[in-house]
């Protein structure tokens, strides 16, 4: 199933720190481990703007979320390495409409097993564990509960920046996108180093002794990414998108290292 | 509940002062931790906690449980990044705190800080008690996907039992490759003999029919390589169809062979009713290539019992029947017994073991006298082939001749017999002239005339014996007059009125067939006898006969006017072994 080495894909193992687990203590929760703990304890140490930057992410995400629910999209389908306590794709989109859709996928069994459980008794949701690397197997299963003849909100955030560079990125969204109908979109929220490579490489560096490696990539990649769809404006940017309230300078500068973008599929040949 | 101070104008918050208070409340708490709300919801819901927070400092005395209430919150609304709390405080307190009218009020601080107290408080509480749920949570969500993958591994190891069943399927599949016929997908005969081994060990009363398609190498050489498989194919088809059920099963050998096993009721059942069923399902022409190809086949059955349950000795007894059968000619059938058998398997052993006797020196060179019968003086010498087996009385040279051929080692035979003479001549002291008697096959060799080169046996007193049945056919009427050409006799022997053979071939000597010896006291045969010794004279050639053992037969050759004679009468009266 997965050929990158990828331990947190292998089972269980609380003993390695997971991005998932990692990204939910930076964000004050405890769904974590002590190893998850103690390597977010240590990016804090090395980047202390770290948890301004998962928040950027997770506020960018609700933002883009909320878009969709407005562009007419009710079902959605989470590939993130895992939910969080609050604010989870699910809870935004049916916080607008209770009839949305929501579908997680992750690889970690223990993100699965999380998920689950933050999920248990919430109707029109549903988790199973995939590799997001398969688009065809997971829209095959994800398909029980999703239309897929009617738009999809493909998520890819957090997750894009653990798929090593061997992923070839670009045919991997593309499958996910020539099996959704037009009308459907695509979130990217990636990790890069364009702007600030020093800070990042830190972060590379801190999170390179979790199995999660983070591979940050350039605007170029990400825009190539939404090859097949119409970018939303302002197109691909930093975490300021679209941002509901003015970003303070420490956030601006912050933001620079997330390359996030909305794009929506056209129908055929407007492409 | 305490009731606020609706009186004290000092403590009324204004809708502007409460909006500024949120704005920035909000702005800070968003930087700090991710409430999952737009920012205008969080704005909204956080002005309405400031104003909880201003009532509850407001009320006489201040409202803790309103700021507890508070703390909780703003857990709910996810404001639990790490400095959250803190931010919210400050916020709160300076709102509270700086404005001038409130500023001048007694007691404030103190109860500004029993109502942020209180907040802290519910706040703590709250994380502590949303910590360990979430921790519990996770604890359960590890154990479920510990499970989980327990679960998952064992179907893994399912799913190896099942890639291991479809080995086993491969395997199988393999296997009936391994007994099946490619051409026929009838069993072979690996598949027949073991499924024979398991009904002989059942005990089951067996019959095997061993079948040959006849002629199936000029079908294939006729017809094409296809055409015959195609052939052969029909053939199995039919004979598949002779018994039906489980109790019998067709087998393919090799080329035209077939095997039919049998399984019956009763001990030895008749097997004319299989074998003419047989004949019957193959008597309709078979249309390969829009030809119709009459097939006939030759039947060897043998039956368990009486023959052991060994399937090797069946099957051997099988091939053997089917040997006897072919004998007898096309479309015969042969229910081989046990003790006729093993006579012939003796016979078969005797051959096989030949070659190895000649190997080791059991088998030589002798020689025996022919005498004349006018004066019973010897005349010449025959040479011969004489085995002295262990087990068995000495095999005379016919009987070795025999065997040889049957083996394929009657040439080389042959030439070793001319050779032993030609040796044993030189270095006999006596005159007399020698005959060998050569075997079918050298007889019939293009290599004839070279052996006898190589020998060394000097022409003059040479004669070839060759069998009167082969003297005409080419390659041997041209060996015998290469011989005479270079100088020596010609004979023949088993001489039973081949009479072309007096005129076109130049012989000196005819020797006649035992058998026909045997049955000189028969009216009509002496008559014959005398007559054809007459014609053997007229060509110009003597008369020779064997196995003379009383004086009455010896007078009896005399007055036909046989010239020489062998056997036991005449002394020494078997074969001499040279010195």
């Amino acid at each position: 199933m997965d050929e990158t080495g990828n331990s947190s894909s292998a089972g269980a193992d609380i003993t390695a720190p997971s991005a998932a687990r990692v990204l939910d203590y930076l964000l004050g929760d405890a769904n974590n481990f002590p190893a998850d703990r103690r390597l977010a304890e240590e990016l804090q140490r090395a980047l202390p703007d770290i948890t301004m930057l998962v928040q950027l992410g997770r506020t960018f995400m609700r933002r883009a979320v909320t878009h969709l629910v407005a562009a007419g999209v009710r079902q959605f389908l989470d590939l993130s390495v895992g939910t969080t306590a609050m604010g989870n794709v699910h809870e935004v989109a049916q916080g607008i409409d209770p009839t949305c859709r929501v579908v997680y996928a992750h690889i970690d069994p223990i993100s699965v097993a999380h998920t689950g459980r933050l999920i248990a008794g919430v109707e029109r949701t549903a988790v199973l564990q995939a590799d997001p690397r398969d688009p065809a197997k997971v829209l095959a299963r994800a398909g029980d509960l999703l239309d897929l003849t009617a738009p999809v909100g493909l998520l890819m955030v957090a997750i894009l920046e653990v798929l090593p560079d061997s992923t070839n990125l670009v045919k991997m969204v593309a499958g996910y996108r020539d099996r959704v109908v037009p009308g459907s979109h695509l979130v990217i929220c990636h990790l890069t180093g364009d702007r600030r490579p020093a800070e990042m490489a830190t972060l590379v560096e801190v999170m390179s002794a979790s199995p999660d490696l983070i591979y940050p990539r350039t605007r170029e990649e990400v825009v190539r990414l939404f090859t097949g769809f119409e970018l939303v404006p302002p197109g691909v940017a930093d975490a300021g998108w679209r941002a509901e309230r003015p970003l303070d300078p420490a956030e601006k500068l912050t933001a620079t290292q997330l390359h996030v973008g909305v794009g929506r599929k056209p129908r055929a040949g407007t492409a | 509940m305490t009731a606020p101070l609706p009186d004290d104008p000092a403590f009324a918050v204004s809708d502007c002062e409460l909006d500024r208070v949120a704005r920035k409340w909000a702005y800070l708490v968003s930087m700090l931790s991710y409430v999952p709300l737009p920012h205008k919801d969080i704005e909204r819901r956080l002005r309405d906690l400031a104003h909880e927070v201003f009532d509850a400092v407001a009320s006489e005395p201040p409202d803790v449980e309103r700021g507890v209430a508070v703390g909780e919150q703003l857990v709910k609304m996810h404001c639990v990044g790490r400095t959250s709390l803190r931010c919210s405080v400050d916020v709160l307190c300076d709102a509270l705190l700086t404005d001038e009218r409130r500023g001048r009020t007694v007691g404030l601080g103190e109860r500004v800080a029993r109502v942020l107290s209180a907040l802290a408080c519910g706040y703590a509480d709250s994380v502590r008690w949303y910590t360990v749920a979430q921790q519990d949570g996770l604890n359960q969500a590890l154990l479920e996907a510990v499970r989980k993958s327990e679960q998952s591994l064992h179907a893994r190891e399912a799913e190896c039992e099942e890639v291991l069943t479809e080995l086993s399927l491969l395997r199988n599949e393999l296997s009936h490759q391994l007994l099946h016929d490619v051409l026929t997908a009838l069993p072979n005969r690996q598949f027949f003999t073991t499924r024979l081994e398991h009904v002989l060990n059942m005990g089951s009363p067996t019959s095997v029919y061993h079948l040959e398609v006849h002629g199936l190498a000029t079908f294939a050489t006729g017809l094409g390589r296809q055409a015959c498989a195609q052939l052969l194919r029909i053939v199995a088809d039919r004979l598949s169809g002779v018994v039906p059920g489980a109790q019998a099963m067709v087998a393919r050998f090799e080329a035209g062979r077939f095997g039919l096993l049998v399984e019956s009721e009763a001990p030895a059942p008749d097997p004319t009713p299989i074998v003419e069923a047989i004949h019957r399902a193959l008597a309709e022409p078979v249309h390969v290539d829009g030809l119709a190809v009459v097939v006939s086949v030759s039947v060897g059955v043998v039956q368990s019992p009486p023959y052991r349950d060994d399937p090797v000795a069946v099957l051997h007894a099988a091939d053997m029947a089917l040997r006897k059968a072919k004998l007898t000619g096309p479309g015969r059938w042969t229910l081989l017994e046990p003790d006729r058998d093993g006579d012939d398997r003796k016979e078969l052993r005797l051959a096989a073991t030949l070659p190895d006797a000649w190997w080791t020196g059991r088998l030589y060179v002798a020689f025996r006298r022919q005498v004349r019968l006018t004066d019973g003086r010897p005349a010449r010498l025959d040479a011969r082939l004489r085995w002295d087996h262990a087990e068995l009385a000495a095999l005379p040279h016919e009987r070795c001749v025999t065997l040889a051929e049957r083996v394929g080692f009657g040439e080389r035979l042959g030439a070793w017999l001319l050779d032993q003479a030609g040796a044993r001549l030189r270095s006999w002291p006596g005159e007399l002239p020698l005959t060998v008697v050569l075997p079918p096959s050298l007889a019939t060799s293009p290599d004839l005339l070279a052996a006898v080169d190589r020998s060394g046996l000097p022409a003059e007193r040479l004669q070839v014996s060759v069998p009167a049945g082969l003297a005409t056919r080419v390659p041997t009427a041209h060996n015998l007059i290469g011989l005479a050409n270079a100088g020596a006799a010609v004979a023949v022997h088993d001489f039973r009125g081949e009479v072309a053979v007096l005129s076109d071939v130049p012989v000196h000597a005819v020797r006649l067939a035992p058998a026909l010896v045997r049955r000189s006291a028969e009216r009509v045969m002496g008559h014959a006898l005398r007559d054809m010794i007459g014609l053997v004279h007229e060509a110009g050639a003597v008369v020779a006969v064997d196995d003379i053992c009383s004086d009455s037969e010896a007078d009896w050759w005399r007055d036909a006017g046989a010239d020489l004679a062998t056997g036991p009468l005449f002394t020494p009266p078997e074969d001499l072994p040279l010195p």
